[in-house]
C-alpha cells in the first residue's frame, strides 16, 4: 500500500502545470529525434543538459527522461516505414515491421508497435515503483568494495556489448576514466591534469565532450557520405488494427515485457539483447516460425514491447545505486549531479518528490505518447523525409550555445572543437564514445570508492574476492570479458554465426 | 611489403592507448602515488594509464595477428574541417561580437556549399535559428548569452 500512497503522491507532483508541460514538451521532443534523420537521444542530450540546468531539478529530469522514452518510442516509426533502426534494439524490430509495411499493412504495424510499446512501458513504469524500493534496500549492504566492483562491471559491460571493436571501446573507457580525474582531488586538494588551467580544477565538464563525441562527429561524418534523401516507399491505409492482429499479438507483447524488464534491470545490457532475445523467443514459441521476416506481426509486437520495458526499468540501477546502463543514463545522471542531486540509495527518502513526481510523469507521458503517436502518425512520417541540411545547422548551433551555457566559458566551446578531431579519428579506429562518457562521470565515484575500500581493507585488495556480492560482481565482468573480447583474438577466421552478423550491423548504427 | 597488415584500425588506435596511457602514467608522477593503502592523487591516474598502456599492446597484437583485412574506409575531410573551423569560429566570436554574428558565421562555415548554391535557404535557416536561439535560451531560460556587441 505504501507504494500506491506514494505513486499518487508522485502524481501530485507530475500533475502540477510545470512538471506537466515539460513531461509533454520531453515526450513530444523526443518523438522529434526518433523520426528526424541524423539525430539520436545522445545529440539532443547534449544540447538540452546545458537548458535544463536554468530548470527546477525535477522538471529537467522529467523532461529529459521524457526525449529518452518518447525516441524509443517512435524507434518503431523508422523501423517499419524505412527499414532503419535508429537504435541498435530495434533492428529486429524490421525484421518483419518493413516487411508488412511493403505488404501495405504499415498501419496495422504501427498501431501495433504504438499499444505493445505502452503496454509495456506500464508494466515496466510499475516495475520501478515496485522494485525500486527493494534494490534501494538491498544496497544498504553495498560498501565501498561493491561499489567499486560494480562500477567496472558496469564500464566492461557497456563498452563490450554492442559495440564493433570490444577491445578499443575498452580502450575508451579508459580514456573517460583519466578525463574524469581532471580537477581538483576532493581527498587532497591538488589540482591534476588542470595544466594551470584555472577552468579546470572543477573538472573537465562532461558537455562539450559529449556534444563533440556524439553531435560533432557524427554531422562530419555524414556531410563526408553523400547526402542521400530519404524516399518513403511504403504507404499507410489505416491505423486501426484488426481484432485478429491484436489477439495474435497480445501474448508475444506479455512475454517481450516481461523479458525487457528483467532484462532492464542488469546493468550493462542494454535494450538491444532484450529486444533481440524477445525476438528470438517468438521464432522458437512459434507454431510456423518460417512466417518470420515476412511480416509476422509477433515479430514487432514482442521487441518492441521488450524495447521499452527495457527502456523504462534501466531507470532502477541508475536511481537506485548510480550505476548507468548506458551513455544516456550516465548524461541523465551527471545532470542530477549538477543539479546537486547524487543517485543512489538516499534518492528516494531525500528526494522522493524527484522520484515518485518522475515516476508518475513517466506514465503521464507514456499515455501521451499513444495518443500523440497514432493520429498524427502522418506528420511524424512527413517528418522522416526532413533533409539533412536543415537538421545539422540546428544540431551544430544548439550545441555549441550549450557548451557555453554550461558555464559561460569560451574555452569549453575549443575543448569540443578539439575533441572533435580526436574523436572523428577514433571513430573511424572503431571506439565507440559511449563508454567513454559514461567513465566520465563513474570515473570519481569509481576512484572515491577505491580508495576507501582499500583504506578499510588496510590495502589488502583481496577485499574485493572475500565480500560475496562483490566477489559476483567480478566474476560476470571476467565472464563478459571471456565471452566478447577473447573470442576477437581467436575467431579471425571463422565465419561469423548469425547472432554475430546482426551483432555487427547493431555496432554499425551506434 | 615485409608484413601484411590487415588491421590498420586495430594498430593505430593501439598506438594512440599506448601513447595516452603511458603520457598519463608519466604525468602522475608529478602528484604524489601514495600506497595502496593511503592513495595519492596519482594512484588512481597512474594505475589506468597502465590499463590503457595494456590494451593498446594487446589491440596492436590483435592486429597484427587478424588474417580478414579490416581496412580504414576513406571519407571526405572535408566537411570535418569545416565543421571545426566554424565551432571554432563561433568560440571566438560569441562574447566579442555577440550571437547574432557568431551564428552567422557558425552557419556560414558548416554551409559553406549551399551558401554558394542556394544563398536564400542559408539565411533563411540562420533568421529561424537565431530567433528560436534568442526566444528561447535567452528570454525564456535567461542563459548568460551576449545577443549583440555591445553587451
Amino acid at each position: 500500500m505504501e507504494v500506491l500512497n506514494n505513486l499518487l503522491h508522485g502524481f501530485s507532483i507530475a500533475l502540477t502545470p510545470t512538471n506537466l508541460l515539460y513531461c509533454w514538451v520531453g515526450a513530444l521532443l523526443g518523438t522529434l529525434v526518433g523520426v528526424l534523420p541524423g539525430i539520436n537521444v545522445l545529440i539532443a542530450f547534449s544540447i538540452l543538459l546545458p537548458v535544463t540546468f536554468h530548470m527546477d531539478p525535477t522538471a529537467a529530469i522529467v523532461m529529459l527522461s521524457g526525449v529518452y522514452y518518447g525516441a524509443h518510442h517512435s524507434l518503431a516509426t523508422t523501423s517499419i516505414m524505412l527499414n532503419m533502426p535508429g537504435e541498435p534494439s530495434a533492428i529486429v524490430i524490421c525484421f518483419d515491421g518493413y516487411p508488412m509495411a511493403k505488404q501495405g499493412r504499415a498501419g496495422p504495424a504501427l498501431a501495433i508497435a504504438a499499444l505493445s510499446s505502452f503496454f509495456a512501458g506500464c508494466v515496466g513504469i510499475f516495475v520501478i515503483a515496485f522494485f525500486a524500493p527493494f534494490l534501494a534496500d538491498a544496497s544498504l549492504w553495498f560498501q565501498a568494495p561493491e561499489y567499486t566492483t560494480v562500477c567496472i562491471l558496469a564500464l566492461v559491460g557497456a563498452s563490450v556489448v554492442s559495440s564493433k571493436s570490444k577491445l578499443n571501446t575498452l580502450g575508451m573507457a579508459c580514456i573517460g576514466l583519466i578525463l574524469g580525474t581532471i580537477g581538483t582531488d576532493l581527498h587532497t586538494g591538488v589540482s591534476r591534469f588542470t595544466f594551470d588551467a584555472l577552468h579546470l580544477d572543477e573538472g573537465l565538464d562532461f558537455v562539450p565532450i559529449a556534444a563533440a563525441l556524439f553531435a560533432f562527429t557524427e554531422i562530419a561524418f555524414r556531410l563526408g557520405t553523400y547526402e542521400t534523401q530519404q524516399q518513403i516507399k511504403t504507404k499507410i491505409r489505416d491505423v486501426i488494427p484488426r481484432w485478429a492482429d491484436i489477439k495474435a499479438a497480445f501474448l508475444p507483447t506479455v512475454r517481450g515485457t516481461a523479458l525487457g524488464s528483467a532484462m532492464g534491470i542488469l546493468p550493462g545490457t542494454g535494450p538491444f539483447i532484450a529486444s533481440y532475445s524477445a525476438y528470438a523467443l517468438e521464432t522458437k514459441l512459434a507454431k510456423d516460425p518460417t512466417r518470420f521476416g515476412k511480416g509476422a506481426i509477433e515479430g514487432v509486437a514482442a521487441p518492441e514491447a521488450a524495447n521499452n520495458a527495457s527502456a523504462f526499468t534501466h531507470f532502477i540501477p541508475m536511481l537506485t545505486l548510480g550505476i548507468p546502463a548506458g551513455a544516456v543514463f550516465a548524461m541523465l545522471m551527471g545532470s542530477l549531479q549538477v543539479q546537486g542531486i547524487q543517485p543512489g540509495p538516499e534518492i528516494m527518502t531525500e528526494h522522493a518528490d524527484l522520484f515518485w513526481g518522475l515516476i508518475a510523469s513517466m506514465w503521464l507521458g507514456n499515455l501521451m505518447l499513444l495518443i500523440l503517436n497514432l493520429p498524427l502518425i502522418g506528420v511524424w512520417i512527413k517528418l522522416l523525409e526532413t533533409p539533412y541540411r536543415f537538421i545539422y545547422p540546428t544540431i551544430l548551433l544548439f550545441s555549441c550555445i550549450g557548451c557555453y551555457a554550461v558555464s559561460s566559458e569560451t574555452f569549453d566551446i575549443r575543448i569540443a572543437a578539439f575533441a572533435l578531431l580526436i574523436g572523428y579519428v577514433l571513430e573511424k579506429l572503431d571506439c565507440s564514445p559511449g563508454p567513454l562518457i559514461i567513465a566520465m562521470i563513474l570515473g570519481p565515484i569509481l576512484e572515491e570508492n577505491m580508495r576507501r575500500a582499500m583504506l578499510i581493507s588496510r590495502g589488502d585488495p583481496t577485499v574485493f574476492v572475500t565480500r560475496p556480492i562483490s566477489a559476483v560482481f567480478l566474476l560476470l565482468t571476467i565472464a563478459l570479458l571471456v565471452t566478447f573480447v577473447l573470442p576477437a583474438f581467436r575467431r579471425t577466421e571463422k565465419q561469423k554465426s548469425p547472432g554475430a552478423q546482426v551483432h555487427g550491423e547493431a555496432a554499425d548504427t551506434d | 611489403m615485409l608484413v601484411q597488415v590487415n588491421a590498420p584500425k586495430d594498430i593505430f588506435a593501439g598506438l594512440i592507448f599506448i601513447a595516452f596511457g603511458v603520457g598519463t602514467f608519466v604525468l602522475s608522477h608529478d602528484y604524489e602515488i601514495g600506497t595502496a593503502v593511503e592513495m595519492g592523487p596519482g594512484y588512481f591516474p597512474a594505475a589506468i594509464g597502465l590499463v590503457l598502456a595494456a590494451i593498446g599492446i594487446a589491440a596492436i597484437i590483435r592486429g597484427i595477428s587478424r588474417k580478414t583485412p579490416d581496412p580504414i574506409t576513406p571519407h571526405r575531410i572535408e566537411p570535418l574541417i569545416l565543421v571545426f573551423a566554424s565551432i571554432l569560429t563561433f568560440s571566438f566570436l560569441i562574447e566579442r561580437a555577440g550571437l547574432l554574428v557568431a551564428a552567422a558565421a557558425l552557419i556560414g562555415i558548416a554551409c559553406f556549399r549551399r551558401l554558394r548554391s542556394n544563398p536564400l535557404e542559408v539565411f533563411i535557416v540562420y533568421l529561424v535559428l537565431t530567433g528560436f536561439s534568442a526566444l528561447v535560451f535567452v528570454r525564456w531560460f535567461e542563459m548568460q548569452l551576449p545577443l549583440f556587441w555591445w553587451q
